[in-house]
């Protein structure tokens, strides 16, 4: 195993892409996931209907990176609120790094960022820059 | 000298293999010329078998499709008042939107569900919020649609009691409901009970309609769903039938007579921009069709055999930048609706990628439907495109890649099996991504959006604010149904109703007595949920 010299290891970055709410629009979120793990990222997929804490939850159990919420109701700013909440409720280091993708306007995206997410992706962000970004966010 | 001589000739003298390819709806490059070389058209004629040329020999001479606009939002009383305005309109029919906690089986007041109340569609709770949502309307004249799924059955019920309260018999009601449960597994995500538990609902509600309710269509067997979620056309239709085929089979297998059932069905279909193979993917579905009901299940009416298709335009292909050129996207996929031959249009309004549409928007989907069935001679003569190189290649090729999907369905253990083990998902998530990726690199143009980009872009994205009003109201009256009801009685029709769940018996007189005893739609479904349990989603 090759490795990095800052690493002890060099791990595959875990990441858990998850649908909050009853919105059952998942192409999004199965799209992202198939361009991460094409990319080389392990990707935990949460299912549909899933609430914050189960989320959480699920974060903590499957040890991942990095947290991916899909959100296309609109509701980002609370659903994101909810999930940071329950993080808080687990410990002061529980907290993983969240990103964001959905229909999500400049303006809301500068709001998520203020409430400590590390990324957003709009609609139509280049699958490309996916993985190098999550993967930026994880570090 | 042959004609396919010549035309060898033309092709090397044109050096057309030197062209770029451009990919069909099948996955294979679309050629430049097709000639009477490459079809050996089994079409028939119009009204015949196998239907490809249309299901009635007249076509829309006798009459137009019916036109339809997908409405419903907040609470029953302003979808009421858009349907009004539409009727106004000349529109003759309405069709429910509902809510997602309708679709998903819970009541407005469950906790957490308030954002969405009244969201997407309209919220329904017990049989009061249909007696509201039609108040006033001619319900015998109209065609009414509920697009209604994993909750069809309760939500069936629930109108019917409303009805019943206006002096109206399930006999007196035309109109159809979607009830097509398995897509709801594959890509709309609003599945509540196992899928072996959803096919006995849909049987119950076949075998009910049958009886009961002669003039209505109690199953709509659906593709856009799965079209949205980034199945291609052929998956689309392949998938669709192979739904179709386990309804059929457990209709059948129950001893439900096949003449009786199948001259009620239908299918809706999406239709993008390539009209040209979107109509040819009509004209095979309908070859399909005709094979599968009387080869397979041993159909012999004729009303059994032909497929009455509903299009569904517009929404998935159309774009948030200049959201104005969603019109003509949807006038094109209109178009192929039309020529393909359809019986029923839902088009939707240009703004519905950003935005609930605007009764100006609605208006303009309406017209767009009236001005290709009423200014253009696409609705002069049956069957326009029969005979066109093109368009009979195409037909056969769908055809062909369809029946493929359809025996990889089988292959898996049919539709129930597949939808177990996550196969059709996975299959159209691997599909979806090829999309995006088409999309994004510019191999599929969509104008304004990937080529010729204009500096206008997109308006800002409407993302409505939940209406708490919509929730309040909605709670209230809900609970003032709760308290104004015989609990007792309520009660003691939930029980008779999971009791009979763990038999054979059909559900839906059932479900009528809850809803009679004003039992609301979450609790019929928490009550079938004790016996039925609850879908779990097979891993990506």
């Amino acid at each position: 195993m090759t490795m990095h010299h800052h690493h002890t290891s060099q791990k595959r970055v875990r990441v858990l892409v998850a649908k909050l709410g009853l919105d059952g629009h998942d192409r999004g979120a199965k799209v992202v996931a198939h361009a991460l793990r094409d990319a080389g990222l392990e990707v935990v997929y949460s299912g549909l209907r899933r609430n914050a804490a189960e989320v959480v939850h699920m974060a903590l159990d499957e040890d991942v990176d990095v947290v991916g919420l899909s959100i296309l109701s609109g509701a980002h700013l609370g659903l994101v609120r909810q999930v940071f909440d329950e993080f808080a409720k687990h410990g002061p280091d529980a907290i993983k790094p969240v990103v964001v993708g959905g229909t999500i306007s400049a303006k809301d995206a500068a709001l998520l960022r203020n409430m400590g997410v590390a990324d957003v992706f709009p609609v139509r962000t280049p699958l490309a820059q996916l993985a190098p970004r999550v993967v930026e966010a994880a570090s | 000298m042959t004609k396919s001589d010549a035309v060898s000739r033309w092709r090397q003298r044109n050096k057309v293999e030197a062209f770029a390819p451009r990919r069909g709806l099948t996955g294979r490059n679309l050629d430049i010329l097709y000639s009477p070389d490459d079809v050996d058209p089994n079409i028939g004629l119009p009204g015949e078998f196998p239907f490809v040329r249309g299901v009635y020999p007249a076509m829309y001479r006798d009459r137009l499709w019916q036109m339809r606009l997908y409405s419903g939002f907040g609470d029953a009383e302003s979808t009421n008042e858009r349907w009004r305005f539409l009727i106004a309109h000349g529109n003759n029919g309405v069709s429910a939107a509902f809510d997602l906690p309708t679709q998903c089986g819970v009541d407005s007041d469950a906790p957490t569900v308030a954002p969405e109340v009244g969201r997407v569609g309209v919220a329904i709770d017990c049989a009061k919020d249909f007696e509201r949502l039609f108040d006033g309307l001619p319900a015998k004249e109209l065609g009414i649609s509920l697009n209604a799924h994993s909750t069809a059955p309760m939500v069936l019920a629930l109108f019917l009691v409303a009805m019943e309260r206006r002096g109206i018999a399930p006999s007196d009601i035309s109109g159809s409901m979607t009830t097509d449960v398995l897509k709801d597994y594959v890509a709309r995500g609003t599945w509540i009970f196992p899928p072996r538990h959803g096919i006995r609902l849909v049987g119950d509600v076949l075998e009910f309609c049958n009886k009961e309710m002669p003039r209505f269509y109690p199953l709509v067997i659906r593709g856009p769903d799965m079209r949205d979620a980034g199945a291609s056309a052929i998956q689309e239709v392949g998938f669709a039938f192979a739904n179709a085929i386990a309804y059929l089979e457990h209709a059948t297998a129950r001893g439900l007579d096949i003449d009786k059932i199948a001259p009620r069905l239908s299918a809706q279909f999406y239709y993008y921009g390539d009209f040209l193979q979107e109509a040819a993917k009509t004209r095979a579905a309908r070859r399909i069709w005709v094979r599968l009901l009387t080869e397979r299940f041993g159909a012999t009416k004729r009303s059994s055999t032909l497929l009455r298709v509903t299009a569904s335009v517009g929404g998935t292909h159309f774009q948030a930048n200049e959201p104005q050129a969603n019109i003509v996207r949807g006038t094109l996929g209109c178009l192929g609706a039309v020529l393909g031959g359809c019986q029923g249009m839902l088009l939707a309004g240009y703004d519905e990628a950003f935005d609930i549409p605007t009764e100006e928007t609605a208006r303009l989907a309406l017209r767009t439907q009236q001005i290709v069935g009423y200014e253009s001679d696409a609705t002069a003569t049956a069957d326009p495109l029969g005979g066109s190189y093109f368009v009979e290649q195409m037909t056969d090729e769908l055809e062909a890649a369809i029946l493929t999907v359809i025996d990889d369905v089988a292959a898996q253990g049919g539709a129930v099996a597949a939808i177990e083990t996550g196969y059709m998902q996975r299959e159209i998530a691997r599909s979806a991504y090829q999309q995006e990726r088409d999309e994004q690199d510019g191999m599929k143009p969509i104008v304004a959006t990937n080529i010729f980009v204009g500096d206008e872009g997109a308006p800002e994205l409407a993302v409505h604010a939940p209406d708490s009003h919509v929730a309040d109201r909605q709670v209230q009256i809900l609970a003032s149904v709760r308290v104004a009801r015989d609990n007792d009685e309520a009660e003691r029709q939930l029980r008779r109703l999971s009791d009979a769940a763990r038999g054979d018996a059909n559900l839906i007189p059932l479900l009528v007595d809850c809803a009679r005893a004003d039992a609301t739609l979450g609790e019929m479904v928490a009550s079938l949920k004790t016996v039925f349990g609850e879908f779990v989603e097979p891993p990506l």
